[in-house]
């Protein structure tokens, strides 16, 4: 993965003493709230319901096991001992005072790790896919561009404040774990002809208030003019975007109200006006930046694992894991190991300090030190060898993390709701509880099989609702709250928002009416048809009758 | 009020400012809006920009301009870093570019890399070392083509040679 030279490291240590003499001037009272909060928001600190949160960049979802250990000692030192892994591959913790977050933000730096630009009307940390290097389905690690445009965008000169907050994701592959339609810039890696690669740059996708699938402004952008082109798109939205109204102020409105050919016309006319970047420095600084990404070196294995088939064999618990919860790595001999932070009843995304450090001795022990953190919450050992599997899932069992329910019912996106964000109009962890409890069979999640639930506690669509095969979104009505459901929703490579199904759930009747869904779903899908692809035959009549039908 | 220079030197403003509406005085260095160009001014001609302008798809002559200003109505309001880069990039101004309206100290690196060369500090609110300090806070920068930093670009230090 990648480290920081001399100019990385200097750049973060400076910003952490900029935001420390910050901070002294706010807590002296000589900068106001209103002129602070633009100054901490660039450094992941905000102000939530009951205090201050501080979310920690995590670039494009890859650490190492020091790096995850000091996450986990953070915790401790300055928080309550846990942290909430986001669904943009970060990490939140919710009570450190400001007057600590300076040393926070030092101690992160010790360790090559930032808080910039994880909120604020700036481009945000860049996501990637979380398998990404090892996917059996990937042309090629988009890590080394992630880390381009994570520098590119760090303390952007021109696009510091923007009319919103601004949001890039990249994948490699073919099959879209990384959510690219559902950006402010997603970007997907093709091949051409001659092997050479090229991004399709897809603009205006997003969630919040307005739901909307990104349209593709380039099919095949050469790398080495990717920078030059995203500084074209953010030209124009930092001139034209809305800044009248924050809930039009995101790039998916300007493209909206303007339409996507003349958005186009616009990106393209700035694009041929603005000098580019130096095309040859940029591949010198992208080879520099991609050595540092170059595969382990992996052993030659056998696909055959006569010693795991007897482990499978001898325990069924473990054989459900490892078909629920492991991916095809491209190494033969070698798997992808998901870990789920989605205990039954549990609080989607939290780990314990104990639970960050079993994590990070796991990494060192069996995967070249690295982990990731996916979008759904969960973390990644990215390079495991079959062989090892056994102990890995004995000793995350041990310590909570050995639930088999990746991409599962019980594998929940929920944002924090109204226990934490002030924004929110309902809670989501409860209804993420509740469900889980319900669904807490894992023979039973296996039959019901791929079905994404997300739950959102208002609707600014933190918890991705709209994308959920099922979603959630938390409201309130006259002092309470309840629950809308939306079906059809998929974050994938064919994506699509959910349809609103009908009249909402209180907190009470939600879990039933889940299990009302599941059980006509079961009662009509084909062969081997999934939740989402009976939705997408059958449409909502059946579950609308379900649930609506007059006893 | 006070002009601050991108060197940290803090010098008295002699421009005069002249309204849309006033007549442009007889002698003087004046700043009048966008709209009133062309014009013929008794000194140095300077320019006012609002920061809805498009300044790179402007037919704006720069040739005779010894100043432009532009505006920040809110701290929050980043289009006038996209305007100073146009206005350095696209149109090669080579003259003194001003930020002028709600300004907080802990901008000017941004507002000094794209292109800025004096500020006009509308406010006694911060001490001046508050200013000339965040002059310096940063000093690196990982951007590569904007010229007239007084930041060093990380990618040419690493690539040199």
């Amino acid at each position: 993965m990648y480290r920081y030279d001399e100019f990385d490291q200097t750049f973060v240590d400076q910003r952490v003493e900029q935001f420390r003499s910050q901070t002294s001037r706010r807590l002296s009272g000589e900068l106001t709230e209103e002129e602070f909060k633009p100054i901490r928001l660039m450094n992941g600190l905000y102000l939530q319901l009951h205090g201050y949160m501080l979310r920690v960049a995590i670039p494009y979802g890859t650490l190492n096991a020091l790096q995850m250990r000091t996450l986990a000692d953070i915790s401790e030192t300055y928080d309550k001992g846990y942290g909430h892994f986001t669904t943009r591959q970060n990490i939140q913790y919710n009570w450190p005072k400001l007057e600590d977050t300076p040393d926070i933000l030092a101690d992160l730096a010790s360790v090559e790790m930032h808080a910039i630009q994880t909120s604020g009307n700036c481009i945000r940390n860049v996501t990637a896919d979380h398998w990404a290097g090892v996917a059996a389905d990937e042309l090629a690690d988009p890590r080394p561009v992630a880390e381009l445009i994570r520098q590119w965008s760090s303390l952007h000169p021109e696009f510091s404040f923007l009319p919103r907050k601004f949001k890039v994701a990249v994948t490699g592959a073919p099959a879209d774990r990384a959510a690219v339609k559902f950006h402010d810039i997603g970007l997907r890696m093709h091949l051409n002809d001659a092997g050479e690669r090229g991004w399709e740059v897809i603009v205006g996708g997003g969630q919040g208030r307005t739901p909307m699938v990104g349209v593709t402004v380039r099919e095949f952008l050469p790398e080495e003019e990717l920078l030059g082109y995203l500084e074209a798109i953010m030209r124009v939205y930092n001139l034209f975007g809305r800044r009248d109204n924050k809930y039009k102020a995101r790039i998916k409105i300007l493209i909206h109200e303007t339409g996507a050919e003349e958005f186009s016309r616009l990106v393209e006319e700035e694009y041929a006006r603005a000098p580019r970047p130096s095309v040859e420095v940029e591949r010198k600084e992208l080879d520099r930046i991609s050595a540092y990404f170059a595969p382990p070196q992996y052993e030659t294995l056998s696909a055959l694992q006569p010693d795991l088939e007897g482990r499978k064999l001898e325990n069924p618990e473990f054989a459900r894991w490892v078909r629920t919860n492991v991916g095809a790595h491209r190494v033969t001999g070698y798997g992808i190991v998901n870990i789920s932070l989605k205990p039954a009843g549990g609080i989607p995304g939290d780990a314990t300090a104990e639970q960050m450090r079993t994590v990070a001795d796991l990494a060192e022990r069996f995967s070249h030190s690295e982990i990731r953190v996916s979008h759904h919450q969960n973390l990644v050992l990215p390079d495991v060898k079959l062989s090892d599997l056994h102990e890995i899932w004995t000793v995350l069992s041990a310590d909570g993390m050995g639930e088999a329910n990746i991409g599962l019912l019980g594998d929940i996106i929920a944002c924090p709701g109204l226990d934490y964000c002030a924004l929110a109009t309902a809670r989501s962890i409860p209804i993420a509880q509740s469900i889980s409890r319900q669904f807490s069979d894992p023979s039973r999640l296996e039959d019901i099989g791929p079905l994404r639930v997300n739950i959102s506690g208002c609707i600014n669509a933190c918890g991705h609702h709209h994308v959920g095969h099922i979603g959630i979104l938390g409201l309130e009505k006259k002092g309470k709250e309840f629950y809308q459901v939306t079906l059809g929703g998929h974050s994938g490579t064919d994506a699509s928002i959910g349809g609103v199904l009908g009249k909402g759930f209180s907190e009470d009747e939600i879990a039933g009416a889940i299990e009302t869904i599941v059980d006509t779903y079961l009662g009509i899908r084909g062969d081997s048809e999934s939740f989402l692809e009976c939705i997408r035959r059958v449409g909502t009549p059946p579950f609308k009758e379900a649930l609506y039908a007059p006893a | 009020m006070p002009l601050l220079e991108r060197n940290g030197q803090i010098s008295d403003d002699l421009w005069i400012a002249v309204g849309d509406d006033e007549d442009l005085p007889a002698q003087g260095d004046t700043i009048v809006s966008y709209g009133r160009l062309p014009l013929d001014a008794p000194g140095r001609l300077g320019i006012s920009l609002s920061n809805d302008l498009d300044v790179g798809g402007l037919d704006l002559q720069v040739d005779g301009l010894s100043l432009i200003v532009l505006n920040f109505p809110s701290f929050a309001d980043g289009r006038a870093y996209s305007q100073a880069r146009a206005l350095r990039q696209d149109l090669d101004y080579s003259g003194e570019l001003r930020a002028t309206g709600h300004l907080l100290p802990d901008q000017l690196g941004f507002m000094v890399e794209v292109g800025f060369d004096s500020f006009d500090l509308q406010t006694d609110r911060f001490p001046v070392e508050r200013w000339t300090e965040a002059l310096e806070a940063v000093t690196l920068t990982y951007h590569r083509h904007l010229s007239r930093t007084g930041q060093s670009p990380i990618i040419a230090a690493r690539h040199a040679g």
